[in-house]
């Protein structure tokens, strides 16, 4: 069978379609993971063990199984508890928390590599710990952390394609259900590569960008 | 007799099974410039940390002024008036000399930005560094540093300003620009505990001397009688130690 990208122009806009959805997905599902990445980090730094606790088990749970079987447990499984969630939620949910176990772990090594003295010295002004967390050490924290937070973003972007295998149409269900209508596998999956390509290059090169800022800047 | 600003009582911390302070127990009094000697590992850090509690201490008190420091709410005001210095300066390096001065009065005390800058630079004046106010600490060199630590606390106004061993990171011909800082600040009637093994800084400024050992004070007294005729043979042998 020759090669015919030609029946695939006409399902551009499908696939269009499916990358804002793969867009939307991954966004929403970074927000949840720094929201909760960042407070599964504070639990694991802090000295109150329930807390630590928590999140160590939190992070080991979900960094020793798949993302697959987590997003289907969420989606198949619980509606047997009685909660139903749709499908964009469950992907959504699904992909954040997986993610929010990776960037804890990245703010966790940037918070370990600032100097105590930092904290030390925002306290002995009478800082409270609470703000000195966000007007000191947060700060520093992200230039140090920020080539790792684009890496798990780009990484976070590519998972979302999971979410397909829970009914969300996006970029990689958009690409299988031409290829039901076409049987043009091969065409269709390499356009959808590339899309994902544009979409993580675009990411890359805001690291590129992030890491230069960083490097120029004064500290 | 001038009112005690600051006294601790029986104060004791261990790391674990290793006790650091034995009962370490002395007062201030409103201007009073105290220097604490002693060798390496004797606790003279610890004891500073736990005046404003960067340390928890095991078993103790400590008073500021007449009010026995234990709530979270005292020890926030106790920290405000207590400025540290630290070996390490510890500048905020995400931020300009002006915003790491600014940062205490603004952000902890709530003084309108109008007010700290105008403040900040008066400080930033006293030590030296007008020209630097917008340039980031790594810009500088560590007598510099040090010196905008000092403005730091400064813009804390404290009533206490505590040094730990403000000079030892520093090369030795950028140890004369920090001293001379602190002696003015010595001068203008700052009630300061330092730490350090500047022995001629102890001589012209300190009012009183505190040797430290393995924990406990061996022996306090006017640097003439430390330095001169010490009552303790671990005091003499760290003396000449420290000088030859
Ligand atoms: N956070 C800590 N955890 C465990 N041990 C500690 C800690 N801080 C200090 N120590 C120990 O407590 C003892 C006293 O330390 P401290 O820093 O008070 O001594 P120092 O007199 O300031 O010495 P130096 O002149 O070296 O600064 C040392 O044996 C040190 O190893
Ligand atoms: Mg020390």
């Amino acid at each position: 069978m020759k090669l015919d990208y030609s029946i695939i122009i006409d399902r551009i806009p499908n696939l269009l379609w499916g990358c804002l959805v793969t867009l939307e997905i991954s966004l929403a599902a970074l927000a949840l993971g720094m929201v909760i990445g960042i407070v599964l980090a504070l639990f694991r730094i802090s000295s109150v063990k329930p807390l630590k606790a928590f999140s160590m088990a939190y992070i080991w749970a979900v960094r020793g199984t798949p993302l697959l079987v987590q997003l289907f447990i969420l989606y198949f499984g619980l509606p047997q508890l009685g909660v139903e969630l749709s499908s964009m939620t469950a992907g959504i949910l699904g992909i954040g928390l997986n993610t929010a176990a990776y960037i804890s772990e990245i703010i966790r090594s940037g918070i370990i590599a600032i100097d105590s003295g930092q904290m030390e010295a925002a306290e002995s002004l009478g800082m409270s710990y609470p703000k000195a967390m966000i007007r000191i050490i947060a700060p520093q924290v992200m230039r140090i952390i920020a080539p790792s937070l684009v890496n798990q973003f780009i990484i976070t972007l590519k998972n979302s394609s999971i979410a397909s295998l829970v009914t969300i149409t996006e970029l990689m269900r958009a690409g299988n259900q031409i290829i039901y209508a076409t049987f043009r596998s091969f065409e269709v999956y390499t356009v959808v590569a590339l899309l994902y390509l544009i979409m993580c290059s675009a990411l890359m090169v805001l690291s590129k960008y992030v890491e230069k800022k960083l490097d120029t800047d004064n500290v | 007799m001038s009112e005690k600003i600051l006294t601790l009582v029986n104060l004791h911390k261990s790391f674990g099974d290793l006790e650091v302070l034995k009962g370490v127990s002395f007062s201030l009094e409103k201007g009073e410039k105290i220097v604490i000697l002693g060798p390496s590992g004797s606790g003279k850090s610890t004891v500073l940390r736990c005046i404003n509690r960067l340390e928890k201490i095991n078993h103790g008190q400590v008073f500021f002024k007449d009010e026995e420091i234990t709530s979270q709410t005292k020890l926030t005001r106790l920290r405000m008036n207590i400025g540290m210095v630290f070996q390490r300066f510890n500048l905020f390096p995400h931020k300009t000399v002006l915003e790491n001065v600014i940062e205490g009065p603004v952000h902890v005390k709530g003084m309108p930005k109008k007010e700290a800058i105008p403040f900040a630079e008066s400080l930033l004046k006293q030590v030296g560094l007008s020209d630097k106010r917008d340039v980031y600490p790594k810009q500088l060199s560590g007598g510099q540093q040090q010196r905008v630590a000092i403005a730091r606390s400064l813009a804390m106004k404290p009533d206490i300003l505590l040094f730990d061993e403000p000079t030892s990171a520093l090369d030795p011909e950028l140890v004369g620009e920090v001293l001379d800082v602190m002696k003015e600040l010595a001068d203008e009637g700052m009630t300061m505990i330092v730490v350090t093994h500047e022995m001629q800084f102890a001589r012209d400024v300190a009012d009183r001397v505190i040797f430290m050992d393995e924990g406990v004070i061996v022996e306090e007294g006017t640097p003439d009688v430390i330095f001169t005729s010490p009552k303790h043979e671990r005091t003499r042998s760290f003396l000449k130690r420290i000088i030859h």
